[in-house]
């Protein structure tokens, strides 16, 4: 900022010394003529910003001999460090490979590039930052690579969820020593998750844990092998508190799949009301929230305020026309539905979405229900009879029973429309399985309710900043130019060119642990690891984006080639042009006097 | 005295000199080893050879440097001459050969050899020297005992007492300043046969049931000093001495106490009562439910092996054999004693006689093992039944006869089970806790013998093979009902086959009983099971509807193979044939429930809080203080931390105290303090269920919903 200011200010200072001069020589007669004295004037001004500030010009160069310089980061291998040693352009960016082998080290990276312009760098070892990467020109320059970082080179999670959702903690492993290593995920220094890994590959893992923590929290992964710790991980997590969502039942006639479903969303905390048909256009009513009617309009009504609507196929087809077009309205908005079939499903329009197989009865039995991509985890389930669906290309299967598709979703506008046909799952009640209903009906409501708008929407990157380091975060949907601010310090947005709610900024997070950044009137916490943390992992990162970043890999390959290069123009030439017009000024002036 | 003479005479003393010194040099030697094997000993804790091993070490280290060397003979006349004048400092002229003497010095060598004589039979007064060695050594020694009685008095380790109950706390509570001593003695019961502990660490792991004695000592007089059980019950104790206080409390249950003296109060430390297990059973042979089939002797080999960790007071066999048939079905109880000598183990052999026990084919034995520790407890082991075949009724046609004798049996007994509840329940408030759950049980107990009896229903007949013969293979045609059939195909052949297919090597599908019999059959048994399970859990209440179910389910069974006749013509409504079809709902009324929205309970708010709090402590990774709003949630989480450590104060308390040092540092916590309260939370907080949430909109889905705003727009 100071520097800026007095650039303007010299530059301010020079034109107002020219314009007096000017001014100045206009005045006096000389045997010198004005226009030659206004001349020397202008070019001595001009000399003058000329040798105080650098003028740059650019011009085409053909190249042909390029010097390679090889630049050795952290990482690189020992045998090629002791053969890259002898080499006279031969640098480092590791100060512990600097002391050690006594290599040059890069300092200041930017005057470093300056003095060695036009050559070509040839990188070794885990690479250089995607910061000095940017300063370096794609063609002139390969990566070399180095042996690949052991231990968790990649881990991924999602970094904010509700409570009561599992923290799915997924990453791959490469092996340090040759032993058996095991993967624990500790919370409050207990191990919560755990997993034995092959000696001797690279492994795929998955932890989960439900967390018990509500707030900004850190896990940890360690990895141990015999009775080594080899690494221990921070694993940074928003556990947001549940939302409580709006839900309406519509039965035919009172069950007690609906009265177990009403007390266990009751308990939850949900506003709740359930509406059984117990004659002709008379229902019987429960609920939490205002007493509703019987009249078609408040039922359209309530479903303007309804997350979610339970309802049987033979509800369905009593409800009237507007009763059933309001319903159709609100699933387009994005209301979910799930819809409860039965032995005589399809009836209805919204059953006619889904092809049906028609019901298998037979005697009580238990039957395996398990979710779509958790073949290994089943609950045990008692039915008399199984009705069963069709997966077709319209439909998102969601659960089996016994290998028959019981549940199916699909986009209905913007709402889900879910079909399920079993309808006994208060046997899990019965049967003292309350965790076994409520990871059922979790998962299934999870997949049904609309999509949980958040207030701010937006990107980080990098995953796993750390202090100091460039962070960017993208925010969507903004309606205006805003401002982020944190602990002591202010960002204004840059819009998106092409979509301009889009906004980023760019900052560093000052410290190691979470950082509040606020914009308009919402906070994002930002988890800002230690340097120490997640190495391997970062490492990893780097070798791919240096290993993308340079187009040519030898530098014989641009030999010949014309590229535009800038010129600082020298300063000697000031120096001389302010002599010679301070000359023909200092000669106008003696004839004068 | 001829010179040569004095010559010895100094020899002789120059060796005493020597031997005085080496005892001085030695008794400084202890004095320094004692005072060093002390110094030592305060700072680690070693056995105590090794102490005296490094000691003397220290003293043998001062001995050589303060060196050994001889005094020599001129050393010797020098000490001589100073401590007799009458040697007139002339006794190193006995070390100088003669010839080499000056006249003068001969009349002086012979003058003072004559005193010489005099001088060696002056007593030894040498030990002299010794006076300030030994004051030194003295010293030393009383320094070490007292230093030593102290060291003693701060280990806890007393040999004689058990080591089952050698808890040592993790980490030494302090008494309080005020206090100087604590005496802790602990009184087992006496069947325990263990000795009296004595210890001077507040903290107390003791039996249920052992009597504390707790004396302090106070370095100033107070005016009150009382125990502070659990935060909440206060007992005075009772001052012995103007500086002595005492209090006797027995260990009823587990929790923490506090010293309360002055308006002060003290530290917490944790009172654990251990319960006394009681007698472990496990019969090894026979097997719960055991046939003695036809030619076999009628003799069960009994195998069990009992444990009790102080002594079996005594154990028994109960056995109950039941015979008849119907109606006439006998029971009859016995006990039978098993030899228990109070040891803590007990092996049992032995062979039941059924005719011993005057049982004859076609009866059963249900029995027990039953037995007491020496504190009183019951334990009792799984009914076993052993069935002893009735030859005649393999020979007997009346199954295939009749077909269906289906008529259950035991149905009074059901009633007599219904009749024993009510009894129970009637009497229950007069009943000790203890003596109505032992009821309670005792009727689940008859409760299971039914069940199993009627159990037998379901599976025993297809044994006997009255059935008659028929292909076991057989199919029905699926033709017969096609359109059933089509419409639910199943796409599983074995499935297929399964609904097909009779299954008469299935026990269950292999009775006479129809279909609807069977399923009545088994809804019995369930409501038995459900009666038998509220009795064992003691809630004689809650079995009763299921004791009624079961007797109902029952009698039903039995009316089915009768025919009912209206008693009497019934008398229905009269109808109102102008309401008849004409769709008037008008006196239907809807019914409304209007439901709150259930607030919050405290102990919500409790786990919220505690959530909170473990993940605020789970961000700290080193030492520091902690802000405002932390000390807000450490203070809310007390009262569940306090309630957790009167539960389990081997678990809680420590977290609870390094809450409270927390408190009182105004944040200041360690890492190591972290920890301990965040293992506390984490175990205190109930295991997390599955809750909806909705799908978070990510930023790269809302792309598209943005570019569809766009493009929607006219």
């Amino acid at each position: 900022m100071m520097g800026t200011f007095a650039v303007i200010l010299f530059i301010v200072l020079t034109l107002v010394l020219m314009v007096y001069m000017l001014i100045k020589e206009k005045h006096i007669s000389s045997r010198v003529p004005w226009w030659l004295r206004g001349v020397a004037v202008c070019v001595a001004a001009a000399s003058l910003a000329g040798l105080a500030f650098p003028i740059h010009y650019q011009r085409a160069v053909t190249i042909d001999s390029v010097p390679k310089i090889h630049v050795l980061t952290r990482g690189v291998d020992e045998k090629l460090v002791d053969r890259l040693i002898s080499l006279p352009d031969c640098y480092t960016t590791d100060i512990v490979l600097a002391k050690k082998r006594g290599i040059p080290f890069i300092e200041d990276w930017s005057s470093w590039l300056a003095t060695h312009r036009n050559a070509h760098f040839s990188i070794y070892g885990f690479g250089v930052s995607p910061e000095q990467l940017r300063s370096l020109d794609r063609n002139r320059g390969d990566y070399q690579g180095a042996p690949p970082p052991r231990g968790l080179v990649f881990a991924d999670w999602d970094q904010e969820i509700n409570r009561g959702s599992y923290c799915f903690l997924r990453g791959i492993y490469r092996p340090v020593g040759d032993g058996e290593t095991k993967l624990y995920l500790m919370s409050a220094g207990q191990p919560v998750d755990s997993t034995t890994l092959q000696a001797g590959k690279e492994n795929r893992f998955e932890l989960n844990y439900l967390p018990k923590q509500e707030g900004k929290t850190v896990l940890h992964i360690a990895v141990v092998e015999g009775g080594d710790t080899l690494q221990y991980e921070k694993v940074a997590l928003m556990v947001q508190p549940p939302r409580a969502y709006a839900v309406s039942l519509l039965g035919a006639s009172p069950s007690a799949e609906y009265k177990f479903l009403y007390n266990w969303l009751l308990a939850n905390h949900y506003q709740v009301s359930y509406r059984a048909r117990i004659s002709k256009e008379k229902f019987l009513y429960v609920g939490t929230g205002p007493a509703t009617g019987n009249r078609s309009s408040n039922l359209i009504q309530e479903l303007k305020s309804t997350d979610l609507l339970f309802i049987d196929e033979a509800e369905w087809v009593q409800l009237t026309n507007a009763e059933q077009q309001g319903i159709e309205r609100a699933l387009a908005k994005g209301m979910g539905i799930i819809l409860m079939g039965d032995e005589g499903s399809p009836r209805s329009k919204l059953g006619r979405l889904f092809r049906w197989k028609g019901s298998k009865k037979g005697r009580q039995q238990m039957v395996s229900v398990r979710f779509r991509g958790e073949e290994s985890f089943a609950l045990d389930l008692l039915v008399s009879d199984l009705v069963s669906l069709v997966e077709d290309e319209q439909v998102r299967p969601l659960i089996y029973a016994d290998g028959n598709l019981a549940a199916a979703t699909r986009l209905q506008g913007a709402g889900h429309i879910t079909a399920l046909s079993l309808n006994n799952s208060y046997n899990w009640w019965l049967q003292g399985k309350g965790k076994d209903y409520a990871k059922f009906w979790s998962k299934l409501l999870s997949l049904t309710l609309p999509d949980k708008k958040e207030p701010l929407a937006y990107v980080q990157s990098p995953r796993l900043p750390i202090p100091y380091q460039w962070t960017k975060l993208v925010l969507k949907d903004l309606k205006q130019h805003t401002v982020m601010k944190g602990a002591s310090w202010r960002v204004s947005a840059l819009s998106d060119p092409w979509i301009p709610t889009n906004q980023s900024f760019s900052f560093w997070p000052e410290e190691s642990g979470w950082n509040k950044v606020l914009i308009e009137k919402d906070t994002i916490a930002i988890y800002a690891y230690d340097e120490t943390d997640w190495r391997p992992l970062r490492d990893e990162e780097r070798m791919t984006v240096n290993k993308n970043y340079f187009l040519t890999a030898e530098p014989d390959s641009v030999a010949g080639m014309r590229v535009i290069e800038g010129v600082e123009v020298p300063k000697w030439i000031f120096c001389l042009l302010f002599f010679v017009s301070a000359g023909v000024l200092w000669c106008a002036w003696r004839d004068y006097n | 005295m001829e010179k040569q003479e004095a010559k010895h005479w100094l020899m002789r003393c120059r060796k005493k000199m020597r031997l005085y010194r080496l005892v001085v040099k030695a008794i400084y030697g202890i004095g320094i080893a004692l005072l060093g094997s002390l110094l030592l000993g305060w700072v680690y804790v070693m056995p105590c050879w090794v102490t005296l091993v490094c000691a003397l070490f220290i003293g043998a280290l001062y001995a050589c440097i303060s060196g050994f060397e001889k005094p020599s003979l001129l050393e010797t006349a020098f000490y001589l001459d100073a401590k007799f004048p009458e040697l007139e400092y002339s006794s190193s002229l006995f070390l100088k050969p003669t010839s080499s003497l000056a006249t003068l010095q001969r009349i002086q060598l012979e003058k003072v050899e004559e005193r010489v004589a005099e001088l060696s039979h002056r007593p030894d007064d040498h030990y002299h020297v010794l006076k300030k060695p030994l004051l030194f050594l003295i010293l030393c020694t009383l320094l070490y005992t007292v230093g030593h009685y102290f060291q003693k008095g701060s280990s806890l380790t007393s040999a004689e007492t058990d080591e089952r109950f050698e808890r040592k706390p993790k980490q030494e509570i302090p008494m309080p300043a005020v206090f100087t001593n604590a005496e802790l003695q602990i009184r087992f019961p006496a069947y325990t046969r263990l000795p009296v502990r004595e210890q001077h660490d507040l903290s107390i792991f003791a039996l249920k049931g052992a009597i504390i004695r707790l004396r302090l000592h106070t370095n100033t007089p107070m005016k009150e000093v009382a125990l502070l059980f659990n935060g909440q019950k206060k007992e005075s104790m009772k001052r012995v001495a103007p500086l002595v206080w005492e209090s006797v409390f027995p260990v009823k249950e587990s929790g923490f106490y506090q010293i309360q003296y002055d308006g002060n109060t003290s530290n917490m430390y944790p009172l654990e009562a251990i319960p006394d297990q009681p007698v472990s059973i496990t019969v090894l042979h026979p097997d719960p439910h055991q046939n003695i089939e036809p030619g076999y002797a009628p003799v069960v080999a009994l195998e069990a092996h009992l444990s009790d960790d102080f002594g079996i007071k005594n154990a028994a066999i109960m056995a109950t054999t039941s015979s008849g048939k119907g109606e006439s079905v006998q029971f009859k109880s016995r006990e039978i004693a098993l030899h228990a000598s109070g040891g803590e183990e007990l092996k049992v052999k032995q062979s039941l006689d059924m005719k011993a026990l005057e049982m004859k084919p076609g009866d059963e034995l249900f029995f027990y093992l039953r037995a007491h520790d020496l504190a009183g407890q019951e334990s009792r082991s799984d009914i076993y039944v052993v069935s002893w075949q009735d030859t005649t009724e393999l020979m007997s046609l009346s199954g295939v006869v009749s077909g269906s004798d289906v008529k259950p049996e035991y149905f009074r007994s059901q009633r007599q089970i219904i009749l024993d509840i009510e009894k129970l329940m009637a009497e229950s408030p007069k009943l000790s806790k203890e003596e109505g759950q032992r009821q309670s049980n005792n009727i689940g107990i008859d409760q299971k013998l039914l069940r199993l009896r009627y159990g037998q229903f379901l599976g025993e007949e297809a044994e006997e093979d009255n059935g008659g013969n028929h292909d076991h293979d057989h199919r029905h045609n699926p033709e017969e009902g096609e359109e059933e059939y089509r419409e639910s195909v199943p796409e599983d052949i074995a499935v297929l086959q399964d609904q097909l297919t009779h299954h008469h090597d299935r026990a269950e599908d292999a009775t006479f009983f129809t279909p609807d019999q069977k399923a009545q059959l088994k809804a019995t048994l369930t409501e038995m099971w459900n009666a038998e399970l509220k009795l064992r859990t003691y809630q004689p209440q809650q079995a009763l509807p299921y004791a009624y179910n079961a007797l109902k389910l029952l009698k039903d069974l039995q009316q089915q193979s009768r025919t009912y006749v209206a008693k009497a013509p019934s008398k229905p409504n009269p109808l109102k044939p102008e309401k008849r079809l004409s769709g008037d709902l008008a006196d239907i009324v809807e019914p409304r429930v209007q439901i709150e929205r259930p607030a919050k309970d405290q102990r919500a708010l409790m786990i919220t809080h505690l959530r909170k709090t473990l993940a605020y402590f789970s961000n700290l990774n080193e030492d520091g203080t902690l802000d405002k709003a932390a000390l807000l949630l450490l203070t809310g989480i007390q009262e569940e931390l306090i309630r957790a450590a009167t539960s389990a104060p081997g678990k809680y308390l420590r977290a609870l105290k390094v809450a409270r040092e927390m408190e009182e540092s105004a944040g200041v916590y360690t890492k190591s303090q972290v920890r301990v309260l965040s293992t506390a939370i984490q175990e205190l907080l109930p295991q997390q269920y599955d809750q909806p949430a909705a799908k978070r909109k990510t930023p790269d889905e809302s792309i598209y919903h943005h570019y569809l705003n766009l493009i929607s727009r006219p």
